[in-house]
């Protein structure tokens, strides 16, 4: 009976595993108890060990998906509210929305203003300029990414899926495209923006898987588990990441322009100052809305730029094929086809926090909200 | 009050827990046996379904933690449960409902029988 009852206990135990962790730190100990106290009863009454094994096991299933549902729902209410940033924070913040709009305006001013500047120099500032962002992301990875460092990761991401991911899973498919469209020389223009907004939907697909799939390998590092926290208690952190990723990716959309960048700077201005009306804001509605906006108005600066800049292009061979007037509203085009699924990105994480939220009554002296750090 | 009631009918295990700690504190696993007792046998909670009523109620603040009253004699920690004042309207107005509905029931039985 002795070796029956132990056996319970260490099953007991095993499903208590089940319950997220916050349940269990809060009530386990308590539960093994009365578990153990029922055991005793059940042995000395002579009643079956077996039954009250089973009748745990029968309830458990229900009892887990509740206590987990219940943790997830509260986990959700918690507002996180936007804490001031400190004037660190503040420019470590921004340096990421500063620094490239300060480096298209120096390499306007440097050659022509400074001709006789030294090559030293001008490998001296680049060095600064890098400097200037990869301090504020060390300075974010030590401070366990806070609320503010998101748009660091989404730089890394755009990165690694431009140059790495994307064109891989694009030669994988390329062979498809041109099966359903025949070759490339033949295309119509509908059809171009088309396989223009496939490659932007993969880009931003992409985005929001690796997204994902950093800020759940982040979450294994305890160091870096508040940037797990803060995306479970604001899912617009997730659509922030990829909003980061918007720097470099305008700058990569507008490749082989000449004269783009008072555009670029335009689009920057516009998502700096995004950025700084999301982390101003406290609904979570609003901070998303005000990525939204962010986003939207960098893309179709972007669009309007390529409309006015692709005639003063330098592009002869290229306008033989395809005349300026048509290719001023294919760039354009293709960049709101991409606007388009950018968009699409930046809301897919929000529709999580559109779930029903638990309300929490405050009749008396309830045990308040969860410790996060136990229930992460 | 209004708020307390629209959270009527209570579910009976719930029912039955608020019930049971109605004279004075009890920890868990008295809770299990009283709840078993006042059902005659009928609800029978497993620790899971139990604990899991137990933290829906401390989050509604219907009941709350207190010291053992009963200590075990052991060296353990134990914690105890008590129904707090918004418990106790809830559980008197659940009765409430209960007594109205066994009444309006038995009349209507005594009509038929006449």
């Amino acid at each position: 009976v002795s070796a029956l009852t132990d056996l319970a206990v260490k099953i007991y135990r095993l499903m208590l595993a089940g319950y997220p962790a916050a349940f269990r730190s809060e009530f386990g100990s308590e539960m093994v108890t009365v578990f153990t106290e029922a055991l005793a009863e059940a042995r000395d009454k002579r009643r079956s060990i077996q039954k009250l094994l089973g009748r745990e096991l029968h309830t458990w299933p229900g009892a887990i998906f509740r206590a987990h549902l219940e943790n997830r729902r509260k986990l959700m209410c918690v507002q996180d509210q936007p804490t001031r940033l400190t004037p660190g924070e503040l420019l470590a913040a921004f340096a990421v929305f500063l620094v490239p709009p300060l480096a298209a305006i120096l390499s306007v001013l440097l050659p022509t203003a400074f001709d006789d500047v030294q090559k030293w120099l001008g490998i001296a500032l680049v060095v600064i300029l890098l400097g200037t962002v990869i301090a504020p992301f060390i300075f974010a990875m030590v401070r366990s990414f806070p609320r503010w460092s998101p748009p660091y990761l989404g730089i890394l991401l755009i990165i690694l899926v431009w140059f790495g991911l994307f064109w891989k899973l694009w030669g994988w498919i390329y062979p498809a495209v041109i099966g359903w469209f025949g070759s490339m020389g033949s295309w119509s223009m509908p059809v171009r923006i088309l396989v223009q907004g496939m490659q932007a939907a993969l880009i931003w697909l992409l985005m929001l898987l690796s997204a994902f799939i950093l800020v759940s390998l982040l979450r294994l590092w305890p160091h870096a588990r508040p940037l797990w926290q803060h995306i479970r208690q604001d899912w617009t952190q997730l659509s922030f990441i990829l909003y980061g990723g918007l720097i470099l990716h305008v700058i990569l959309i507008f490749d082989e322009y000449q004269g783009d960048q008072p555009w670029l700077i335009a689009a920057w201005i516009c998502l700096g100052l995004g950025a700084w009306l999301y982390l101003r804001s406290e609904q979570q509605k609003t901070r998303l809305l005000i990525l939204l906006c962010g986003a939207t108005l960098a893309m179709w600066i972007v669009a309007l730029g390529k409309w006015i800049l692709v005639p003063q292009q330098n592009w002869e061979v290229w306008f033989q094929r395809f005349p300026p007037e048509s290719e001023r509203w294919f760039e354009s085009l293709r960049t709101l086809a991409d606007w388009f699924c950018l968009l699409i990105a930046l809301l897919l994480p929000s529709l999580l926090s559109l779930l029903p939220k638990y309300q929490v009554k405050t009749y008396a002296d309830g045990p308040g909200l969860p410790n996060l750090e136990e229930a992460a | 009050m209004d708020e307390l009631l629209s959270r009527l009918p209570l579910r009976e295990p719930t029912f039955f827990i608020l019930l049971s700690l109605s004279p004075g504190p009890k920890h868990g696993y008295a809770i299990l046996k009283e709840v078993e007792s006042l059902s005659e046998g009928r609800v029978l909670l497993s620790t899971g379904t139990l604990y899991g009523a137990i933290k829906r109620l401390l989050d509604d603040g219907w009941i709350r933690r207190v010291d053992d009253p009963l200590p075990n004699g052991t060296d353990r920690e134990r914690k105890a449960y008590a129904l707090t004042e918004p418990g106790r309207r809830v559980l008197n107005a659940e009765i409430e409902r209960l007594r109205k509905l066994v009444n309006v029931a038995q009349m209507q039985a005594n009509e038929e029988r006449v």
